[in-house]
């Protein structure tokens, strides 16, 4: 190894000890990718536990991938997705512009599927986990709380009816084309905004 | 019944350093704050030196002794080309103690025209490798080993013979562990025939299983329980007894750090990483209880096995009480494996392909993949799930699905008609829905029909006629209803549900 090369490894090494020391403590805010979500929630809450809630059909998965997406490809991150239905359709995904090269599928069966969810949360290794078909109770909402704090990391979790026993970051309602911020820690809450018709990331667009 | 073939080399751990068994000579190593014989040649055994002497000692007593120090990973590595040059004898053969090699050698004596005759091969082989040796063969594995270490003067022992053979050797010889050793010296039992005469329900009450097994062997009895010769011919299996037994997983950590000592050494030796771990608990009256776990990377670091091992036994409970473990390599891969470096502990808590590992051996091997897409028309076939091994995760090549490029290139360019659903149902729901002029317009629900708001369609997906009974010919419909957006086809006149727009 020449001089020059020592020289650029150990400025690397300095580079990494400084990112790591210089890393956030508490909760942040991150971008997410989508303006309309930015405007209304500032980013999404990283480390935290973020809800998103919708009836069938009001696009709150397809929203969730387009947040995968900005994460996989202009981030560069892992995400994993615990799919406890059994369901995702990765062609749609990919279509959507996830990098399925950087997005980890967990199927569990339904009895394991709350655990699985914790111990991928909780593991450190992905920056966004999101949380599909997974029930969550109010005891075991503050557990997921606690452990996307542990593993720093933001857990979106995607329900049909909002649950309000646990201590979520961020909960946003989503409908149609609109998005409601229900409440977030800070205390703000019934604040709405409309879903961009052609958001950057390619979501079908007749839907 | 199985036949038993003990060779002992008595000198083998000085011998292959170059000396003979005529040379007064001590194997020492670091022990206990001092340097200590491990080890020595007869012709020092016979200068009243004993295991465990200090070399202040030693010298003290034998002026000239030579020393030789113990090279742990070349010992090892000698180990294994030991095994490997009787490999030729039969195809089980096992490092049963330093300088103590069992065969199996049930199914091979006749080739060599009787047992006598394959003990007389077996100790020239020994020869011509320069060891001096002794061999036994007998029905069981402890039994050999005792017998040969003993110098027993005959090389055949037949099965109903067995416990007349023990009766005078030291009890010592069956190897029962120190705290055994010391009971039965207390009470005055100090020979095999004296422990066998004791009544089996006073040992088992007193001793436990442990105590058991070694009764059946000095009573001449035949179990499996002591089998200690794994199925594989590579000694990466650790077998670990304890004294009395134990009835919670926590208590074992010391004995699988021990175990796990052993192995990683034998892994440094064979230049190997561990990809899959056994570590199997002996339970009185009770089936083993066995856990395999895979290792995200393939490693011999001694604090990350540690560290998986133990992660994975909490929890556990033991249905009855342990009386050993026993710990086992059961895949390996070439090579040193991986090490950590300082940032991956900073980095999380839980590196990646152990994670992924760990949830594919509790959720299955299939719960935890990454998804590739397919060049298939077919919408169920249009991707695969790859497996998240740490092959997967670290290979620096994109796995090639097309293997021509243009076709690739085509595929990806092409816009597909309609969108493809978020959700897809792992099996296509049979529907019932009204149409017009072939196009659907409402469906039936539980509560009624409902017509659709806005359809979309068709599009025409069709193909595998070239194999046989796979062809399909759909016309794929985007509709949406009050209750979502839904994707629905319609294949040989029926309507199916197959996914939703979420």
């Amino acid at each position: 190894m020449s001089v020059g090369e020592v020289a650029l490894s150990i400025e690397a090494l300095r580079a990494k000890i400084r990112a790591i020391e210089g890393a956030p403590v508490g909760v942040h805010l991150v971008p997410s990718g989508i303006e309309s979500v930015d405007t209304l929630l500032g980013g999404i809450a990283a480390p935290g536990l973020i809800e998103f809630s919708g009836l069938q059909g009001s696009g709150k998965s397809r929203l969730a991938l387009s947040i995968v997406a900005h994460f996989t490809v202009q981030l560069g991150q892992r995400v994993a997705w615990v799919d406890a239905g059994h369901q995702l359709y990765p062609p749609a995904v990919s279509v959507l512009g996830v990098d399925l090269t950087k997005l980890i599928v967990v199927r569990p069966h339904k009895n394991r599927a709350s655990w699985a969810a914790e111990q991928v949360v909780r593991s450190g290794c992905f920056s966004l986990v999101v949380l599909s078909g997974v029930g969550i109770s109010p005891r075991s909402g503050v557990r997921f709380a606690r452990a996307a704090e542990r593993g720093r990391c933001s857990a979106l979790m995607l329900s049909q009816v909002s649950q309000r026993g646990y201590p979520a970051h961020q909960r946003v309602h989503v409908s149609e084309r609109e998005l409601c911020l229900v409440r977030d820690r800070v205390g703000h809450g019934k604040t709405r905004t409309t879903l961009a018709p052609t958001p950057p990331i390619g979501v079908d667009p007749w839907l | 019944m199985s036949r038993y073939l003990a060779l002992w080399l008595p000198a083998f751990r000085l011998e292959r350093c170059g000396w003979s068994a005529t040379d007064a000579v001590v194997l020492v190593a670091p022990q206990q704050n001092a340097i200590r014989v491990v080890d020595m040649t007869p012709s020092a055994l016979e200068q009243g030196i004993v295991l465990g002497d200090s070399i202040a000692s030693v010298r003290a007593r034998v002026p000239d002794i030579t020393v030789e120090w113990l090279a742990e990973q070349e010992e090892r590595r000698d180990e294994v080309e030991l095994v490997r040059a009787f490999g030729a004898f039969s195809d089980r053969v096992a490092l049963f103690a330093p300088g103590l090699l069992m065969f199996g050698v049930s199914k091979v004596s006749h080739l060599y025209g009787g047992e006598h005759a394959l003990v007389s091969s077996v100790l020239e082989r020994a020869s011509e490798l320069g060891h001096l040796a002794h061999a036994v063969i007998c029905s069981d594995q402890r039994a050999a080993a005792a017998l040969v270490c003993c110098r027993y003067p005959y090389p055949v022992v037949r099965a109903d013979r067995t416990a007349s053979a023990l009766s005078n050797l030291p009890f010592a010889a069956l190897s029962p562990g120190k705290r055994l050793l010391d009971s039965l010296r207390a009470v005055g039992v100090s020979t095999i025939g004296q422990w066998a005469a004791l009544s089996r329900a006073a040992v088992a009450e007193r001793y436990g299983p442990w105590g058991v097994s070694l009764h059946r062997v000095a009573v001449g009895e035949v179990c499996e329980d002591n089998v200690w010769i794994p199925p594989q011919k590579d000694p990466l299996r650790v077998e670990v007894c304890l004294a009395s037994e134990v009835h919670n997983v926590r208590e074992f950590q010391f004995a699988i750090q021990s175990a796990l000592v052993e192995l990683v050494q034998r892994l440094q030796a064979l230049e190997e990483s561990a990809v899959r771990i056994a570590v199997a608990f002996r339970l009185r009256d009770a089936s083993p209880l066995v856990l395999r776990l895979r290792l995200g990377r393939p490693t011999q670091h001694l604090s990350t096995l540690v560290r998986l091992i133990n992660a994975r036994l909490q929890g556990l409970r033991l249905v009855a009480p342990a009386y050993a473990l026993v710990v086992e390599v059961e895949e390996v891969r070439s090579g040193f494996g991986w090490q950590p470096s300082w940032t991956d502990r900073a980095e999380s808590e839980e590196l990646l392909p152990d994670l992924l590992a760990r949830l594919g051996d509790d959720l299955g091997e299939g719960a935890v993949f990454e998804a590739a897409l397919c060049p298939d028309w077919l919408p169920e076939s249009a991707w695969k799930p790859r497996v998240a091994s740490a092959g997967v995760l670290f290979s620096t090549s994109k796995p090639r699905l097309i293997s021509d490029p243009a076709e690739h290139h085509t595929w990806r360019e092409r816009e597909m008609t309609l969108p493809r659903p978020v959700r897809l149902l792992g099996t296509p729901e049979p529907i019932e829905v009204r149409t017009c002029e072939q196009s659907p317009i409402a469906i039936r629900q539980r509560r009624g029909w409902e017509n659709f708001t806005k359809v979309l369609g068709p599009e025409r997906l069709q193909g595998g006629w070239w194999r046989e009974s796979q062809s399909f010919l759909r016309d794929y419909w985007v509709v949406r209803m009050k209750s979502g957006a839904a994707w629905i086809y319609n294949e040989g006149g029926a309507w199916y549900h197959h996914g939703w727009f979420d």
